[in-house]
């Protein structure tokens, strides 16, 4: 009598040709792959997108004198992550201006001894679409958003305060 | 005995490996962004360590090695150091200003220090991993003496 095929074998083969377990590893590797590529190109439209020459400021508020001492116009500035923030092409330097609250519970705009805002004013290529900017086509610049910086000599956090175009 | 020979999941353990190690390296050079090439230099710079008792003060010295207490990384050696007060910054409740204000009994040592450095366009690393930036903290221990503050000059 002809012995009846069965889906899973005694050795745990599909088909008596590929084993369950391989399969699994094979399948959570394609979905690890899938993950990813969608992870890294989740602002697929701005892979296709041209790039355009955004300028916007950045403040790094209330640093010390050294901080202001190492930042220059020229300088390169990244994101945490390494993407490319762009150079600075011009740099003002004020009292660091704070909120600060009174005995009565008023706010005012008062000062911090000893330290600075410094606003960086830079230029980078930007993807642009549906009017999201997305500095290098990766970090996305938003007016009022904080965005962990380095240059080659400072680490610090910075506020978008402005786009200028 | 039975010749080993690689098989589909074998391969899958291997590929998963390698993607696993590359991503940890990926997460671990964090903000060394674009490294490129790098030369042989020497940086000095000035890291702060707050809130010292004077008996630790007093214990400072050109010459001295200073090292990263938590990561282990050599910071370089001593070549010049300053104590001053250890000032916070407090508010004024009238007007609402922050100022420095020392606190009685307690110091700050500002330590210059020296270190051969790889250099390049994006960052200055000392002792293979340790990015030197204005802004960044620092553990440092000393002999016989420690604490917490942060790289605060770099010369330029």
């Amino acid at each position: 009598m002809e012995r009846k095929k069965r889906i899973i074998d005694e050795r745990g083969r599909l088909f008596g040709k590929l084993s369950v377990i391989d399969l699994a590893v094979v399948v959570i590797v394609i979905a690890m792959a899938v993950a990813y590529y969608v992870k890294t190109n989740s602002g697929a439209e701005t892979r296709t997108t041209s790039m355009t020459d955004v300028t916007y400021n950045l403040t790094i508020r209330e640093v010390r004198q050294g901080t202001v001492d190492l930042v220059r116009p020229g300088d390169k500035v990244y994101d945490e992550h390494g993407v490319n923030l762009g150079e600075v092409t011009g740099l003002t330097v004020a009292p660091a201006a704070i909120k600060s609250t009174l005995v009565d519970g008023s706010y005012v705009n008062a000062g911090s001894e000893g330290k600075f805002d410094l606003t960086l004013t830079l230029v980078v290529g930007c993807a642009i679409a549906d009017g999201h900017i997305y500095a290098d086509r990766k970090t996305e610049l938003t007016v009022g958003g904080v965005i962990p910086v380095v240059t080659k000599y400072v680490k610090t956090s910075a506020h978008v305060t402005d786009i200028l175009n | 005995m039975k010749k080993w020979r690689l098989n589909l999941f074998d391969l899958a353990v291997i590929v998963l490996a390698i993607a696993a190690g590359a991503a940890f390296l990926y997460l671990q050079r964090g903000a060394g962004v674009v490294t490129g090439s790098t030369s042989g230099t020497t940086v000095r710079y000035v890291i702060e360590i707050t809130n010292l008792p004077k008996e630790a003060a007093g214990k400072i010295k050109v010459g001295d090695s200073v090292t990263d207490k938590v990561e282990k990384h050599a910071l370089g050696r001593v070549i010049d150091f300053e104590i001053v007060d250890y000032k916070v910054s407090t508010r004024d409740l009238t007007t609402g200003d922050y100022r420095l204000r020392a606190v009685p009994e307690r110091f700050t040592a500002l330590l210059t220090l020296e270190s051969p450095a790889a250099e390049s366009a994006t960052n200055i690393t000392i002792d293979g991993a340790f990015v030197v930036r204005c802004g960044t903290e620092v553990s440092a221990l000393g002999p016989g003496y420690g604490g917490v503050g942060y790289i605060v000059k770099i010369e330029r």
